[in-house]
């Protein structure tokens, strides 16, 4: 079974996208802020990351710098957030989306795709 | 080399005294010369008698008291004495000049102490520059700047709720519903997903405004990604009773664009589609070539757009007025946007409509 890990500070955003996932039959974990997050991805293995931007304690940017020295191995992360021009931000991951702007179902699908 | 000495070369014969009172007179600053003695006037250049609204000949042996309200002569004689005890030129970057004909003005002022043979300071020369349009513009522009940036943050909060709302809906009619609850949330997703689009026009267009677009070009399928595009609004097309109809007629190679762009701006050519199309109806995209460009044509067979109003149909905030009388809901931004757009690619967008028939929208994009 893969195992996906949510970081999401909002609690609607977390648990709509946990229980979508679950139903696919993904193994998920969910963490509400980068700090949360860190100490899941040390003690857990993970086959993929949901991450959001901006979140308290430790943003998105800041959790995905310090991540590259945390992975066991390679996987995808995949950038899901409200902000439009995310490259301002100084990330360089090609996978965005935009939530408001995309469906549950095709969040889905893209995480199946990059699986 | 002097500029009297260089226009004297190539055979003016005009002299430096010539030359230095068409200066004085024709530049477009204010200038006049006080003599030290009581700070009269004796000299006051065209611009100055223009901005004071007074003619020089009832100026010359006259003082600042005989012009402008006290507080304000009291403020220029000062300045003047200032240069008068250090002998040295002194600047005003900002003086506010309560004018006869003008009413207030700003000016930049510089004023220059002159020289008798013996060294003391016998003149006070002033040059002014009327400034005020240039502080009022920079205004205006901080101001548009503030505004720009409480909208971009606001449409940017406005999002997350609208997100969550929309997967909760998403969740709930994917259940077996009778048609009591099924119809008002049908609605209701209709209505987000409307919102959503609202925000993301006023996002475009504060980044417009602010010069913050940002345009990634890269190598992209266009067939690839249309086809994206055309799946992710088939849902919002279904509940309007309509299909589309995805025609590839030509094939392009990957061409250099921004994804991003050319998918805002096809969402909003297929959001007008939808939106004011009939029910029932269909839409039709095709891919096809036309010289050195690709085009893509979208087709509907809704309400149409008055001729009066076809050549508006792309300026900010306007919509057509058959549209507004129906009652369809619109901020008359996203054709704005999609104009705003295709110029990154150094493409085209025009339309051709009929009333009650139907529009197209073309969009072009050069091939390399």
């Amino acid at each position: 079974m893969k195992t996906i890990l949510i970081v999401e500070d909002n609690k609607q955003y977390r648990e709509l996208l946990h229980d979508a996932l679950k139903k696919e039959g993904y193994a998920v974990l969910t963490a509400e802020n980068g700090n949360v997050a860190l100490d899941v991805v040390r003690e857990k293995s993970l086959d993929l990351i949901l991450l959001d931007l901006l979140m308290p304690e430790l943003d998105g940017v800041s959790f995905y710098v310090k991540l590259q020295n945390v992975l066991k191995k390679h996987i995808p992360i995949i950038v899901l957030t409200n902000l439009t021009d995310t490259t301002a931000y100084g990330v360089d991951i090609k996978d965005v989306i935009i939530k408001a702007n995309t469906s549950l179902q095709d969040v889905v699908k893209k995480i199946k795709e990059s699986l | 080399m002097d500029i009297l000495k260089k226009i004297q070369k190539i055979g003016s014969r005009d002299n430096s005294e010539n030359l230095i009172n068409s200066i004085i007179e024709n530049i477009p600053d204010v200038l006049f010369v006080k003599e030290v003695k009581g700070l009269r006037f004796i000299h006051v250049n065209k611009a100055a008698e223009e901005l004071f609204g007074s003619r020089s000949e009832d100026m010359i042996g006259k003082t600042d008291y005989d012009f402008f309200p006290k507080k304000q002569a009291d403020f220029f004689i000062q300045k003047d004495k200032e240069v008068l005890q250090t002998k040295k030129s002194l600047t005003i970057p900002e003086e506010k000049v309560h004018t006869k004909t003008k009413g207030e003005r700003i000016l930049h002022t510089k004023k220059i102490p002159l020289f008798d043979i013996h060294g003391t300071v016998a003149f006070i020369l002033t040059i002014s520059a009327d400034i005020t349009e240039n502080i009022e513009a920079q205004k205006a522009i901080k101001q548009e700047k503030a505004k720009d940036e409480f909208l971009s943050i606001a449409a940017h909060q406005l999002r997350t709720p609208l997100g969550t709302m929309r997967w909760h809906l998403e969740e709930l009619l994917k259940r077996k519903l009778t048609n009591e609850f099924k119809k008002p949330m049908l609605e209701m997703y209709e209505s987000n997903l409307r919102l959503i689009s609202l925000v993301n026009d006023l996002l475009d267009v504060s980044r417009i405004n602010q010069n913050q677009i940002q345009n990634n070009p890269q190598s992209t399928d266009i067939v690839a990604l249309l086809k994206d595009i055309v799946q992710q609004v088939e849902d919002e097309a279904k509940i309007n009773l309509l299909s589309i109809d995805f025609t590839v007629a030509y094939t392009p190679k990957p061409v250099i664009i921004d994804p991003r762009l050319f998918r805002q701006v096809m969402q909003n050519i297929l959001s007008n589609a939808i939106k004011y199309n009939k029910k029932r109806s269909a839409i039709v995209v095709t891919v096809s070539k036309s010289k050195g460009d690709i085009v893509i044509k979208t087709t509907d067979f809704g309400i149409g757009i008055p001729a009066k109003d076809t050549k508006k149909i792309f300026g900010k905030f306007f919509r057509a007025e058959n549209a507004t009388e129906i009652g369809i809901e619109g901020t008359g931004l996203g054709l704005f946007v999609v104009k705003s757009f295709v110029k990154y690619w150094k493409g085209k967008v025009w339309l051709e409509s009929e009333e009650k028939k139907g529009t197209t929208v073309f969009v072009t994009i050069p091939i390399l």
